[in-house]
């Protein structure tokens, strides 16, 4: 019967289906397979592409902000992860304690960040960073403290700033997926806990961490490569600058396309992105299995 | 007593974080408010001692606020459009027809959901020069289309499985066709997470930076993030007026927020369920 209803009616299934599989085909699949296409070309975008083999690659990984680039990337993913994804369980946590009162005002508080557009955000934190009259900066005076910082013109300052920036805007959003998680924990788990005594931080060690564990993971993978494929907040607060200092992979793809046109290299520094980004979801996937298995 | 003591100390942390969240768009506001001698000398953090409210005049004279927001508008709406509907025709064949070539764009475009945009950038670059697109909208609304398929994708999927087969087949046996059956019986079904979606793809679009930039270059097509950045390299002098131009761009948003917060809530909470 079920099979008779589709059979009939192939005509109108193929149109259903048709328009998604036509636009994700030709926005993402296929310029997918042209940009490593492109990698092995040298390639200005307009003229004949001359074949170069693996020549940008090598050019990348000698390159002079390689190795600041990927150090900063990973600096720049473990600060993500510990302030969203530690930050985050920790309020999800408290905000699903039922002494808690005011939970909702501070949800909606938490996640106003999360809807400001980057280049608000990062505007006004150039401001709060500002050398001369910036929040901090005031404030340190006013306070007293002799701690006036040029946040975002130093060597570690400058990265560290920017993470931050980008840590305080989405911190929101990934406390409200581990709270989904959280919330979907039995209450008979926490029922039993509390019958048998336990503390607010042995709830939260031994029942909320490890049941919501599988979330947690979706969130850690997130931002370990939203650490790696960060482009907005860095390119708008300083650029990859002072000097190399907050220079990432994205943003020596952006320099390779707009400023060199050099699309073949900046195709090849995409691949390795893509790479990383993909490679490290399956790492991080299965180690965390094994994991998950004590657990269960 | 203990107990007492750790509530005070939970709420203390809960305050904290809650100031860091918000004080600085409440710093935002003040100083949009004020004009730079106020800022920066006399009086940076109190409330403003003469409010200036021309500053949004101003900001809103100078800096080309509505063509930008009709942009950011356009783009929203037809991409929504665009999501909503090819979503819901594609995942509905894929949630009542299980065959292997179903099965295997299901798992292409979930897949999606992991591939970072850098991936494709270079080459919607060249499509847009070479097909002339530069001039138009569309070099950002077809890719933004194609970007959120694979979140509503999920979203839409788990419905379907929900719906029970009988409400086509006895339509079916009235002698319709499944378009009719489709949009009569179907659709109607569909409305709470249409409206989740309508949500999610706004708050992605209005704020999406990265393509945007690199795709609109035509200063009377940009949207508001851009425009907002071209604004603020200008007049980076005057914070006063950047500070109300900021604003000016985050009130739909918050405005969206404040009726459709439970939704934006759900929504964002299911695409963490990705895997």
């Amino acid at each position: 019967m079920n099979s008779r209803l589709f059979h009939k009616n192939k005509g109108w299934l193929i149109l259903f289906a048709a328009p998604a599989i036509i636009v994700f085909g030709s926005i993402i699949v296929i310029p997918l397979f042209q940009t490593l296409y492109y990698s092995f070309f040298e390639w200005n975008g307009i003229r004949t592409e001359d074949f170069l083999g693996l020549a940008n690659y090598k050019k990348l990984f000698t390159s002079r902000e390689i190795n600041t680039s990927l150090i900063n990337s990973v600096v720049y993913a473990i600060f993500l992860v510990l302030y969203q994804v530690g930050l985050g369980t920790v309020f999800a946590f408290l905000l699903t304690q039922s002494r808690i009162k005011g939970k909702l005002i501070f949800r909606y508080i938490y996640f106003i960040p999360v809807l400001l557009s980057v280049s608000v955000v990062s505007q006004l934190w150039i401001w709060i960073y500002n050398a001369d009259y910036g929040f901090i900066n005031q404030l340190m005076n006013a306070l007293h403290i002799d701690w006036n910082q040029n946040w975002l013109n130093q060597k570690w300052t400058s990265l560290l700033a920017v993470a931050f920036v980008e840590s305080w805007k989405g911190m929101g959003y990934v406390m409200l997926i581990i709270y989904a998680g959280v919330r979907n924990i039995p209450e008979v788990y926490n029922e039993a806990a509390v019958i048998d005594g336990a503390s607010a931080f042995q709830k939260f060690r031994h029942i909320t961490v490890p049941l919501a564990a599988p979330t947690i993971r979706i969130t850690i993978v997130m931002c370990i490569t939203n650490g790696f494929r960060a482009f907005d907040t860095t390119y708008l607060m300083t650029g990859g600058g002072p000097g190399i200092y907050t220079y990432n992979l994205t943003i020596m793809m952006y320099n390779a396309m707009i400023k060199q046109n050099n699309y073949g290299y900046g195709s090849a520094i995409a691949v390795f992105i893509v790479v990383i980004c993909v490679g490290l979801m399956y790492l991080i996937n299965r180690i965390t299995r094994r994991y998950d298995i004590i657990y269960e | 007593m203990k107990s007492k003591f750790n509530n005070v100390v939970l709420y203390f942390i809960l305050t904290f974080y809650a100031l860091i969240s918000i004080y600085p768009l409440v710093w935002m506001v003040l100083y949009s408010l004020k004009d730079n001698n106020e800022i920066f000398v006399t009086n940076p953090f109190g409330l403003p001692q003469v409010w200036r409210f021309e500053n949004y005049k101003n900001a809103f004279e100078k800096f080309d606020v509505l063509t930008y927001f009709k942009n950011s508008i356009i783009v929203a709406m037809f991409t929504i459009l665009l999501v909503e509907l090819f979503a819901l025709l594609f995942c509905y064949v894929i949630a009542r027809v299980r065959n292997r070539v179903t099965q295997f764009f299901h798992f292409l475009i979930s897949s999606g959901m992991f591939i970072p945009i850098q991936a494709v950038m270079i080459p919607l670059v060249i499509i847009v020069r070479r097909f002339g697109f530069t001039n138009s909208l569309w070099s950002v609304i077809v890719p933004y289309t194609a970007l959120g398929l694979p979140f509503a994708c999920m979203l839409f999927y788990g419905f379907y499985l929900g719906l029970p087969i009988e409400l086509e087949e006895s339509a079916f046996m009235d002698g319709a066709n499944l378009g009719t059956i489709y949009f009569k019986i179907i659709l109607p079904q569909m409305k709470s997470p249409v409206v989740v979606l309508v949500i999610y793809q706004f708050m992605a679009c209005w704020n999406e930076f990265n393509l945007a930039l690199i795709l609109l270059t035509k200063n009377n097509l940009k949207t508001l993030p851009l425009g907002l950045v071209n604004f603020w390299t200008s007049y980076q002098a005057v914070w006063g007026e950047v500070g109300a131009a900021m604003i000016m761009s985050s009130i739909p948003v918050f405005i969206i927020y404040l009726f459709f917060s439970n939704q934006i809530t759900d929504a964002m909470s299911a695409s963490g369920m990705k895997n």
